[in-house]
């Protein structure tokens, strides 16, 4: 089952690699222009977007689609152990794609903004990939799930720069308690959001 | 590995699928084309021809089984057991040869020569009449 | 292994292979299925007939576990199909859904993978017996080559009993005969039990010796079809009487002159003024699916 997983993700790894490929220009546009140095940074906001919409949204909304649940859930294995190896790739995929792309920033800049310190760009991903997961699972469209994705992983990042900038200014909270706060919670709501995109697969017939 | 026979149905017969497996077998019996010894093909081999329910075929084999015709060997398959074919009568077959063609000269069609050797099979035919 | 066995020997158990009990299944507050009750033993090939909207499709999503029942019961050999009973029970849904993007041996591969007993040389060489390219991806794949491939991987599974939902749906009659002669085939290597749902009663005559016939929501008949058949009477008498003897009428009709029963008989009719014709299992399922009110399910005494 773990090799079908992989294999599925197929498109979704090359997709993954053209936007590694993408920060590798941005990173080279920067050191032969140093005028727009910083934009491989700024843009990385973008990043837990295509990871919400890409690898997170068509995970189960692509089979209820295509009818292919019928086959993957009547073979011999139940449906959390057909759901965890397509999870985990996902998630190794979206894991790996920041990772990559997180160093070609530090290679470029040798510093980096807040939210690429530490474990939140892979907090963050876990995150977009989880809440993607879960609205696939309840909407069973991809276009829904994509659009519900999307805007969620966007307002979600709205809410945390809100929380962010308040708990600077109010309670003075340095950055690196931020951080450390910060990649908790994301990793947290992920953890929440993917049991429940387990409960809607193993506890709700489809239809 | 194929059978020795092929059978075929007639699904507007009226006849039981499984009765026309055992009239074919021993059809081909009688006609010398299955003898002792010989393998009858598998359950199998007629399904994945015919199309029809597997149990049909084994239905039919028991019914060969039971008139003692034929016999089951667990792992082999179904051999015949004995014959019912008659040794041949070459002069038998030349007269009904000459006669079948005379029917033809005369204009009977083969519906014709079926029903007249019907008839004569079942009594229906007398001396007289034929005289 | 082109030897025949004799389904007694190989099926010495006596549970039956699928056993619905007052099932009911709901979309939504509409009731799908409701007070069902089936079996199907051991080793048999069962038809699953209605028509469209009936459940039929319902029933088969309780009999392989992508359901669960709203009321009552359902079990496979005598348990649920779910968890470890998965491998028992194989599913080849209406327009045999598989990955377009996976070439056919990439799919052999997904099944050996999702299947601990999955026969991976059995399925090659069924799909190379067929001449179904195994390089070429499932999406390039007509109808009838299609419908092979699925039925190789439910086959090639190793379950005990195969669900398939009408399993001849948009073939043409070549393929409709080849994926017959396969899915028969494989039968009568492995012993299956199969159940098998479509509204065209003239295809399975040949091939199914068990019935379940749904309508509305619910099971009308269902039992050994020559048992059915024989059991089954179409009764002709004077209008404004009805025959001496045990019958229940399934449907009737009359005119000024005559009374027509379709009747299920349990014992002689003794009526000198009343005629019983037997009845072609045809002719049979359009009797019950001309009334869809007449239900005559047999129903266990005690729940």
């Amino acid at each position: 089952m773990t090799w079908l997983a992989i294999r599925q993700h197929r498109i979704r790894m090359i997709s993954m690699a053209l936007v590694v490929v993408l920060w590798a220009g941005f990173v080279t546009a920067e050191r032969l222009y140093p005028g727009i140095r910083g934009i491989s940074a700024s843009l990385f906001a973008y990043l837990p977007l295509v990871m919400g919409v890409f690898l997170g949204a068509p995970l189960l909304s692509r089979e209820y689609e295509r009818g292919t649940h019928q086959f993957a859930w009547t073979q011999s294995v139940t449906r959390s152990r057909w759901l965890a190896p397509q999870v985990i790739t996902a998630a190794v995929l979206g894991l790996a794609t920041t990772g990559l792309v997180t160093g070609l920033i530090w290679w470029s800049l040798r510093t980096l903004p807040h939210e690429l310190t530490g474990l939140l760009p892979f907090t963050w991903t876990l995150f977009a990939v989880a809440l993607g997961t879960f609205w696939s699972a309840v909407t069973r469209r991809t276009t829904v799930a994509m659009g519900s994705a999307f805007f969620g992983v966007a307002a979600c990042q709205l809410i945390a720069e809100g929380l962010r900038n308040r708990a600077t200014r109010e309670f003075g909270w340095a950055p690196a308690t931020l951080g450390a706060v910060e990649a908790a919670i994301t990793a947290g709501l992920a953890g929440a959001l993917i049991a429940g995109a387990w409960w809607f697969v193993t506890h709700r017939d489809p239809g | 590995m194929s059978g020795l026979i092929e059978f075929s149905l007639d699904k507007r017969s009226g006849v039981a699928t499984y009765m026309q497996i055992v009239q074919q077998v021993e059809q081909a019996m009688r006609l010398g084309r299955l003898g002792p010894g010989d393998r009858l093909p598998t359950a199998a081999e007629v399904v994945g021809r015919l199309a029809i329910n597997p149990n049909t075929v084994l239905r039919a084999y028991r019914e060969l089984e039971s008139r003692g015709l034929v016999e089951p060997r667990p792992g082999l398959g179904t051999f015949v057991q004995r014959s019912l074919g008659r040794p041949r009568d070459p002069a038998l077959e030349r007269g009904l040869v000459s006669w079948v063609r005379e029917a033809r000269a005369a204009g009977l069609g083969p519906e014709d020569i079926r029903a007249l050797v019907e008839s004569a099979l079942s009594g229906g035919l007398t001396e007289e009449a034929t005289a | 292994m082109n030897q025949d066995f004799v389904a007694g020997d190989v099926h010495p158990s006596s549970v039956p292979a699928l056993e619905v009990t007052n099932a009911g299944l709901r979309y939504g507050r509409t009731w799908a299925l409701r007070g069902c009750f089936a079996s199907v033993p051991q080793g048999r090939v069962a038809a699953l007939v209605g028509p469209n909207g009936a459940g039929k499709s319902s029933l088969m999503r309780l009999a392989v576990g992508l359901r669960r029942a709203d009321e009552g019961d359902v079990r496979v050999f005598g348990r649920p199909p779910r968890g470890a009973n998965l491998p028992r029970v194989a599913f080849v849904a209406q327009d045999k859904p598989l990955y377009p993007e996976l070439t056919v041996a990439e799919t052999i591969r997904a099944g050996a993978g999702l299947n601990p007993r999955f026969d991976t040389p059995g399925a090659r060489k069924r799909l190379d017996d067929l001449g179904i390219p195994q390089a070429k991806k499932v999406r390039q794949l007509s109808g009838g080559q299609r419908a092979q491939v699925a039925i190789t991987l439910a086959v090639a599974k190793r379950a005990d009993l195969i669900v398939l939902d009408e399993p001849l749906a948009n073939l043409d009659p070549l393929a409709r005969h080849e994926v017959m002669e396969g899915l028969m085939s494989a039968v009568a290597e492995r012993g299956l039990t199969v159940l098998l749902s479509s509204h065209v009663v003239a295809e399975l005559a040949e091939v199914c010796d068990h019935l379940i016939l749904v309508s509305q929501g619910r099971v009308q008949v269902a039992g050994d079809i020559e048992e059915l058949v024989s059991e089954h009477r179409l009764l002709v008498g004077p209008s404004g009487t009805a025959p001496a003897g045990t019958y229940d009428v399934v449907g009737s009709s009359e005119t000024e002159r005559q009374t027509t029963l379709l009747a299920r008989v349990r014992g002689p009719i003794h009526d000198p003024r009343w005629t019983a014709r037997e009845l072609s299992l045809e002719d049979m399922v359009l009797g019950y699916l001309r009334t869809p009110d007449a239900v005559l399910a047999p129903r266990p005494v005690a729940l």
